[in-house]
């Protein structure tokens, strides 16, 4: 371990993590700190001792197994911009600014857990799993469910996530934002989509207190890409389904109206671009 | 001549802010420096009915707590009215407002101590609506009104054929420059203080700081530090009494530098407003009559309210001839965040309501936007409704013609609405177009005297220029170079960081600085060239008076005799000059008018809007501005971006949000301002009339860009839109959801006005005494 100070630790494996973060009551993990410094800046966090992941090589990078996108929990969202994934690829170009996305990291932006962070609604449309290793152990859950409240996840204290396994698929995925500027902005709302063999699973963010996705909003959404349904119809489904936020930067009508509104566009895009089970 | 007046010269402090080198007073250090920090309300309203500081005297580390009982001189402070207390007074009238300050050894123990600083508060309910603010008890034992405006003028009973009204809303806007506050104050050994700071008015705050310490102006030395933007913003005093305050308490240079929440609650915003508007015209689109009224939030203490409400209830005419009219506003006071100088001072507002009425009235007769404005463009010799006669160029007519000679931008944006966040559908994405035109006053006003002073001194060649012109990003810093190559010949030129040792200068503001230093340099300028030459004469006997300089050469009948830098070696000839504008009178006044000068500004915004989602992305905004003379070229096309960028950002995004008298986005994540990914193609020209009485026909530039930008974006999104969106910022659900009431269109039997009645003043209100610094060094009243 290059750094074994009392209150920060530099650990260079998984292991080493694993071990400096018990060995430190209180401790917390920073990974591109993208979210952490913020947070202690404006003292809305506070953190006896740091375990920092930037040395730990082996969570850093993409690879391809032979049914999952692997990404280590420490790829910086820059390294996601072409990932071969384009809902994915487009959550990761419209995440802050460059700067930004170099340290920013997708096990950040997941254990960050906050409803408006971009990779979340790709990764809840693509049915994605993440790993979560302990001393004991690695297990694997899917992210759907793993967020339980705005900032808090089920990892165990014991854990770190190590990867995030998006499921590959030949079809269409996208990825959309909505926000006030052109650029480096909150989601006031967001959405994607992924749609293969004739269907569509959707997932919104902003849309309530966590990443959310809904059985009977993707019925209807594979029915609008069918033209079993309209797109009023797929507005009033988004519109029972989600439960919005009301804050100065928005009414909760307007999200709600805008959520039915990016849904029923990326259907759209899914038929035109993606074509059924494309 | 190279880098002479009319060339882009580049600015001195270019390459090292570029490089991020430039030394910003948040950058400033000394040996021994304690650092401050600020214990603030949290409460909007509450009355404070203890405050212990014994814990926080006792962290070590700690030098000094104050309070407002350890203030030796005046407590109370301000632009205008003085009615606030440079640590609160047994009262807190708004969330932010300082109640103790500390000095210690370092950032971490300052903010540790001033934590440790126990005020008890009994909190009072908040007064945050300023129309009950009208009716309800003082908050303050100066009142709760500002000031209320109140005129009329020929026969505001006068009627042509149609009449619109409605009702405006205009957002509290930020100035949001990129550097905080900071500032560095140590103790002097003549007793007193020198002070380090980023600011728009050294000899103000010098004044202020007077004040609170008890010290005679010459024992206040202030030297500008490097400055982060500043758009109004640092016009009053934030920490500057603060540090002086610690630092003579404490026998030890003190240093502040606040946050971004801090600098949120500590400076002056852009007064939020409501404008209600009644335009009556004849079939062919003329005014007939204009009736307004204006009710500004000024927040809990007075800063420049009183002031800014004459500039939005006068200006409320436009660039258009108006001879009947009514009208009435008012600033108060609330428990809100203080308000006061922000670029435009009170006429974005205006703009934007009265823009919005033109575009109603030409959309009632069917007319063109740019026909209408045509029609009722202001001439030179026509009278003001507020009785001021339009005696300079009044080139109306000609920025609404440059405007229109500008081509539409072809081809699709480079940005669709919503940018990086590609919601857009090419089928979802309507385009807008709108006009907009401006009338902004130019410096200081109704009596306040607008001076300034310069010293310029030549040694072989090299020119030095010394005022207490605050530079703030906005390029007086080359001006002043210009001239001195310009008017002296000049090789080289410095000039020097401003200060209190030369007389002041008035706050960089009111885009006044080109017109009031630049002259101050200007006369210096020339009177060291009479010098020059009358060497140069003596030596070559020739006549002084047959002598000019032309590129750095004096020349005898067009030959040349000697280079400047040559002229009179290893002598100094220096020159001291003041400038001041003719006299401004108040509203009302017989002896004359109230304005030193006037701008006029017509830009054209071409919008997309994405009309389902409500998101815009500003493709071009063209623009055609009364500049009198292009200084700099690059510099002006600076202000122009600069000011239309801003003015978009008030038009679709920069509010601050505030709820029970918190601000709820005091940072960058929350309030948004344009980034350049935002920022629309500017094609920018100009109408060069020179304005009489100024050298090189020069005047300012800075504010209506800004000012014109509010209400052509608005323009443009409801040309897309078909929405009357009479609120800015508009909000993306204002646009999907239909949000606003559209203008109220009544058909009328036309009424001429009364022959009878001529131009009729009728001021209700007085300023009142206890005048702060913009009266101190002038009349009573405004700019
Ligand atoms: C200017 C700016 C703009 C931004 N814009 C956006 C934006 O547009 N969209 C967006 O979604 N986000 C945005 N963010 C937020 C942030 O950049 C992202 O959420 C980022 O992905 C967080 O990653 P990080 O590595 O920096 O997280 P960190 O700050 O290092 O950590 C965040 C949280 O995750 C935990 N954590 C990190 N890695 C692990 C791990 N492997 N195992 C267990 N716990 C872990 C940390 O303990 C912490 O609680 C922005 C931030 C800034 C400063």
């Amino acid at each position: 371990m290059l750094l074994a100070a009392p209150r920060f630790a530099l650990p260079e494996t998984p292991e080493e993590a694993l071990a400096a973060l018990a060995e430190r009551p209180g401790a917390v993990v920073v990974a591109g700190g993208t979210e952490m410094m913020p947070d202690l800046l404006w003292g809305t966090r506070s953190a006896d001792a740091f375990v920092s992941l930037r040395r730990v090589a082996a969570l850093r990078g993409v690879t391809v197994d032979d049914d999952d996108l692997v990404m280590g929990a420490g790829t910086p969202v820059s390294g996601l911009t072409t990932a071969p994934d384009a809902g994915l690829a487009a959550a990761a170009t419209s995440l802050g600014t460059p700067l930004v996305r170099t340290e920013a990291t997708i096990g950040g932006n997941v254990v960050s857990a906050l409803p408006y962070r971009n990779l979340l609604p790709t990764l809840l449309a693509g049915g994605a799993r993440l790993e979560l290793t302990s001393a004991t152990g690695v297990r694997t859950v899917p992210f759907d469910g793993f967020i339980t409240a705005p900032g808090r996840t089920r990892l165990a204290e014991d854990e770190l996530l190590t990867a995030v396994r998006l499921p590959r698929h030949g079809g269409f995925a996208d990825y959309v934002k909505v926000g006030r500027r052109n650029a480096q902005f909150v989601a006031t709302v967001s959405a994607a989509v992924v749609s293969r063999d004739g269907g569509v699973r959707l997932a919104f963010g902003n849309a309530g207190p966590t990443p959310l996705r809904s059985d009977d909003v993707d019925a209807v959404a594979t029915a609008l890409l069918d033209g079993r349904a309209t797109p009023e119809d797929l507005r009033a489904a988004v519109a029972v389904a989600v439960d919005p936020p009301e804050d100065p930067v928005a009414s909760a009508d307007y999200r709600r109206h805008a959520l039915g509104v990016l849904a029923v566009r990326l259907v759209t895009r899914a038929r035109t671009d993606g074509g059924p089970g494309a | 001549m190279t880098g002479g007046v009319g060339t882009s010269v580049r600015r001195p402090d270019g390459p090292a802010k570029v490089r991020g080198e430039f030394s910003y007073a948040g950058d400033l250090a000394a040996e021994g420096m304690l650092v401050g920090s600020t214990v603030r309300s949290p409460h909007p309203h509450a009355r404070i009915t203890g405050i212990d500081t014994a814990a926080a005297r006792a962290i070590s580390g700690v030098h000094a707590v104050l309070t407002s009982a350890d203030v030796p001189g005046d407590l109370y402070f301000g632009l205008t009215l003085r009615d606030e207390p440079a640590l609160a007074d047994g009262v807190v009238r708004y969330a932010g407002e300082p109640v103790a300050v500390v000095a210690a050894v370092d950032a971490a123990t300052a903010r540790r101590a001033a934590r440790a600083v126990a005020v008890e508060y009994e909190p009072l309910p908040p007064l945050t609506d300023p129309q009950q603010s009208l009716t309800a008890p003082p908050l303050h034992p100066d009142g709760n009104v500002y000031r209320h405006v109140s005129y009329s003028c020929g026969d505001p009973d006068a009627r042509g054929v149609v009449t619109v009204e409605n009702t405006y809303r205009i957002g509290m806007q930020d100035p949001a420059f990129l550097a905080p506050e900071a500032g560095l104050a140590w103790p002097t050994p003549d007793g007193g203080v020198a002070l380090d700071v980023a600011t728009q008015w050294l000899h103000s705050d010098q004044t202020q700081i007077g004040w609170a310490t008890g010290l005679p102006p010459e024992k206040v030395h202030l030297r500008l530090a490097g400055v982060g933007g500043a758009f109004g913003g640092r016009e009053d005093v934030t920490l500057q009494t603060h540090a002086c305050l610690l630092a003579l308490a404490t026998g030890r240079p003190v240093k502040f530098e606040y946050t971004r929440e801090e600098s949120f609650l500590a400076h002056r915003q852009r007064h939020p407003g409501t404008i209600w508007l009644r335009h009556s015209a004849d079939a062919d689109g003329r005014i007939v009559c204009v009736e307004g009224r204006v009710l500004l939030d000024g927040g809990a203490y007075a800063s420049t309210s009183p002031v800014v409400i004459t500039n939005t209830v006068t200006l409320l005419q436009g660039p258009y001839r108006v001879d009947n009219g009514r009208f009435e506003g008012w600033s108060v006071r609330t428990n809100n965040p203080s308000c006061g100088a922000m670029r435009g001072f009170g006429v974005p507002q205006a703009a934007f309501a009265h823009e919005a009425q033109l575009d109603a009235l030409a959309g009632a007769l069917g007319m063109d936007p740019l026909e209408i404005r045509l029609r009722n463009a202001l001439q030179r010799g026509d009278v003001a409704t507020f009785g001021q006669r339009f005696d300079a160029p009044t080139p109306v007519r000609e920025v609404i013609e440059g405007l229109r000679a500008i081509p539409l931008p072809a081809g699709p944006a480079r940005r669709a609405p919503g940018g990086v966040g590609r919601a857009a559908e090419p089928g979802s994405v309507r385009r807008g177009i709108g006009y907009a035109v401006t009338i902004k006053n130019l410096a200081f006003s109704e009596g306040h005297v607008d001076e300034s002073t310069a010293e310029v001194s030549l040694c072989d060649g090299h020119a030095t220029v010394h005022t207490a012109c605050a530079e703030v990003g906005q390029g007086f810093v080359t001006v002043a170079e210009q001239v001195a190559r310009t008017v002296l010949g000049a090789t080289t030129v410095e000039v020097t960081q401003p200060d209190t040792l030369i007389a002041s200068a008035g706050s960089t503001s009111a885009s006044r600085q080109t017109m009031a230093s630049g002259t101050a340099v200007h006369r210096a300028c020339a009177a060291v060239r009479v010098r020059l030459l009358a060497q140069v004469a003596r030596r070559h006997g020739l006549d002084a008076a047959g002598l000019t300089v032309v590129d750095g050469t004096v020349c005898a009948a067009g030959r040349p005799v000697t280079p400047v830098a040559a002229a009179a070696p290893g002598q100094t000839l220096r020159a001291t000059e003041h400038f001041q504008h003719p006299a401004t009178y108040p509203l009302g006044s017989a002896e004359g008018g109230m304005y030193v000068a006037f701008s006029f500004s017509a830009q054209r915004a071409v919008v997309d809007v994405d009309v389902e989602l409500g998101l815009v992305s500003v493709v071009q905004v063209a623009s055609c501005q009364d500049v009198g003379t292009v200084i700099n070229p690059t510099q002006l096309l600076g202000q122009i971006e600069g000011g239309i960028v801003q003015g978009m950002g008030l038009a679709l995004m920069e509010e601050v949000v505030v709820a029970d008298g918190l601000i709820t986005n005091p940072d960058f994540q929350d309030y948004l301002i344009p980034t350049i990914v935002d920022a629309p193609e500017v094609v920018s020209t100009y109408v060069t009339d020179p304005e009489p009485g100024m050298p090189h026909g020069w005047k300012g530039a800075g504010e209506p860009p800004l000012c014109t930008a509010v209400p052509a974006v608005a323009a443009a999104v409801r040309d897309a839109t078909g929405l009357p969106l009479p609120a800015v910022p508009i909000k993306p659900e204002h646009v999907a959801l239909g949000l606003g009431a559209a203008p109220t269109v009544t058909w009328t039997t036309p009424r001429p006005a009364a022959p009878s009645r001529a131009v009729n003043i009728v001021v209700d209100e007085e300023a009142r005494d206890a005048p702060g610094t913009m009266a101190e060094e002038g009349a009573p009243g405004g700019r």
